[in-house]
């Protein structure tokens, strides 16, 4: 379970990261590429987190806390506190 | 097929849901403005249901439909095959079930017009999205005061960042 506080993503209090956006991009901005995103405003890729089990996205966020994603609020394995 | 609870993420003051008259009326008495609000369901809140029987064991088993994606796969599984189960009923079921019709948000007296605040508890129904196969309703919402009523925050967008 990752848990998000102030928009901050922790998994066991370890910061992962912060969810900011510089552009403020929401969902109807982004454009499908496969199972993620390409974002229209800056052309980076935008991973989608409802195809990503628990290890694969802590790999990806320990290797570049910068990473963008795509973060279902309904999905199980995250939770808002 | 669940309720979802947002919670107080930005420590706004508090909407009290009521639905005893005499509650509602001592609230008034102590200042607080009282929105009645009624449930209506939601398009989206309704959800396949079978019933389906095995065509060699005749045990009956219900599900949203024969089969669902699965996740990270994107692949269809079917679960219910023509060949094994017969469909012995269809029918539409509503998300969320609770036993008002109607109730009363107890508004603080001193709010101000485009205040936020949090509603612990939903009277209507507030489809929150869903998640592969789920379906969610919103259990809590904030929700902006215009003066005359309250309007609810859009969440079914997911963060991007």
């Amino acid at each position: 379970m990752l848990i998000i506080k102030d928009k901050k993503i922790y998994k066991d209090d370890v910061l992962l990261k912060e969810i900011h956006c510089p552009n403020k991009i929401n969902q109807s901005e982004l454009q499908n590429s496969g199972k993620d995103f390409v974002c229209l405003s800056c052309n980076k890729k935008i991973i989608n987190t409802d195809f990503l089990n628990e290890d694969e996205l802590v790999r990806i966020l320990l290797k570049d806390k910068n990473t963008c994603m795509s973060i279902n609020p309904l999905n199980p394995l995250f939770r808002n506190t | 097929m669940s309720g979802y609870r947002w919670g107080n993420m930005h420590n706004l003051r508090e909407v009290k849901t009521l639905f005893d008259l005499d509650e509602i009326n001592k609230a008034q008495e102590d200042g607080n403005i009282i929105l009645f609000k009624e449930r209506v369901h939601h398009p989206s809140m309704w959800i396949n249901r079978y019933v389906f029987r095995n065509r060699k064991t005749g045990k009956y088993e219900s599900e949203q439909g024969r089969g669902y994606t699965q996740q990270y796969t994107c692949d269809y599984v079917l679960s219910y095959s023509y060949e094994d189960w017969e469909e012995v009923l269809f029918t539409r079921c509503y998300l969320r079930n609770v036993d008002f019709q109607y109730g009363a948000y107890v508004i603080p007296g001193d709010v101000k017009v485009n205040e936020k605040l949090y509603i612990e508890n939903l009277i209507e129904d507030l489809y929150a999205g869903n998640f592969w196969n789920g379906h969610f309703f919103s259990e809590d919402s904030d929700a902006r005061w215009d003066g005359k009523d309250l309007v609810h925050d859009e969440r079914i967008i997911p963060f991007v960042g």
